[in-house]
């Protein structure tokens, strides 16, 4: 046992193994994320048009992974699909099952903002005499877009932090590498505190973000 | 597909089905209390208190379950403590539940308007059951779909217990896999994995159902 006494050298040693890990999921948050939101925009889109049989399917696919863990989505992909001969290297699995869980809380996101908008922007939109096309894209899909980012934000942080899952199956990422480390050297409260240093600095960063952003945004509506 | 694998294992996946319960209700109802109880502390006027637990409450909430849950786990050795797997898994969705939790009633206690407040102190109450008997009951009733969604959360997680060995649904989705492909060649990785994810889904299905009824059970009373 190490104790809580902690080894600054040993810390210090460690820490270019720890960049390279955060490295690693901040491209897992970069890349999930930009998917997701471009993926959920368009999902968005055809649920306001109600385009039948897409229109199910993609309400089947939101509730679906909305009302499972990830982590059985995670192992259902990459100890699952293989059998029936999908298979991918764990880096590219982790990624396609972050952005498909991703996209599905932030279709549910979009969906909510549109739903959450008033009645009298389309009357008014169509008064003006904007056919649905449009009206969806210059009056319902920007302002839909303020009301929906403190969610959006929120499946982001989330989606980053969820990154740790993937882990489980070998992806390099901040938990793997400390889990690695830990088993090689046993030393568990160094790699921890970096663990710790790390996640919060990405999620303090992140929240700043939501905060200048929700400052930004909220200027138009105060004029 | 072999859908006899889950028939022939069906006591095997009831008893982690079981388990997998236990998890969820210990760590609902401490994460309930553990909320109740930071939540209001986070309100505190009292600035050496009140930081501290807003401090507390953020960094419990901004790290990964996973990781907290493998500090817990591994980590808590060091502090002298040893956990068993089913232990750590709970007491780490507690803290986690806990700290979320804390920051759903913090929100809905300081929705509550002010001059509720002021008109219970001029009524001659005591800051103790102004507290109680005012703010709480207003207080709690708004944030119920917050709090149920950090049920639904509480209730996936149950499945992070796996990877510290808590025989889950998911780990032992994976005893049953590697078993059958021990003895009988193949991987039925899909169905076992594929049913587990019904399961959960049935489950979050039948939560939802219940959460609705009680919401709607408590809008009734609300509007007498």
């Amino acid at each position: 046992m190490t104790g809580i006494a902690i080894d600054w050298n040993y810390f210090w040693s460690v820490a270019p193994l720890f960049l390279r890990g955060l490295e690693l999921t901040l491209v897992l948050c970069l890349v999930c994320n930009g998917i997701s939101i471009a993926v959920a925009y368009v999902l968005a889109t055809i649920l306001y048009f109600r385009t039948p049989v897409l229109c199910q399917l993609i309400r089947a696919y939101v509730s679906l992974i909305r009302n499972t863990p990830m982590l059985v989505q995670l192992f259902f992909f990459y100890f699952g699909l293989p059998e029936i001969g999908v298979a991918a290297s764990p880096l590219i699995s982790g990624i396609i099952v972050l952005t498909v869980w991703a996209t599905a809380y932030q279709t549910e996101n979009i969906r909510g903002a549109i739903e959450g908008l008033p009645p009298r922007l389309t009357e008014a939109g169509r008064s003006l005499g904007l056919r649905p096309g449009g009206l969806f894209v210059f009056v319902i899909a920007p302002v839909a877009t303020r009301t929906v980012v403190p969610a959006m934000m929120n499946t982001i942080i989330s989606a980053t932090k969820n990154s740790a899952l993937l882990s489980s199956i070998g992806v390099m990422e901040l938990t793997y590498v400390a889990m690695d480390n830990i088993a090689e050297s046993y030393r568990s409260m160094e790699n921890f505190l970096a663990l710790l240093i790390c996640y919060l600095t990405i999620v303090m960063g992140l929240s700043a973000i939501v905060t200048l952003l929700e400052r930004h945004l909220g200027r138009g509506y105060r004029r | 597909m072999n859908f006899d694998l889950i028939l022939e294992n069906r006591d095997f996946f009831l008893r982690a089905a079981g388990y997998a319960v236990v998890i969820f209700v210990a760590s609902t109802m401490a994460a309930m209390a553990l909320s109740l109880a930071f939540g209001s502390l986070a309100t505190v006027r009292l600035k050496l208190i009140r930081m501290p637990v807003r401090i507390v409450i953020e960094v419990f909430r901004d790290i990964p379950q996973v990781v907290l849950l493998f500090f817990i786990f591994f980590g808590a050795p060091a502090f002298g403590l040893q956990l068993g797997p089913l232990q750590a898994t709970i007491l780490c969705l507690s803290l986690w539940g806990g700290a979320n939790g804390a920051e759903i009633v913090r929100g809905g206690i300081n929705a509550v308007p002010r001059h509720q407040f002021e008109s219970a102190r001029s009524l001659g109450l005591g800051s103790f059951s102004i507290f109680v008997a005012i703010i709480l009951p207003q207080a709690l009733r708004p944030v119920i779909p917050a709090y149920a969604g950090l049920c639904n959360i509480l209730m996936h997680s149950t499945s992070l217990g796996a990877l510290v060995g808590v025989v889950e649904l998911l780990k032992s989705g994976q005893i049953v896999i590697d078993r059958a492909s021990y003895y009988q060649g193949g991987s039925p990785g899909l169905t076992v994995y594929g049913f587990i994810l019904v399961v959960y889904f049935i489950a979050g299905l039948l939560m939802n159902a219940g959460i609705r009824g009680l919401e709607r059970h408590l809008g009734r009373s609300s509007k007498r």
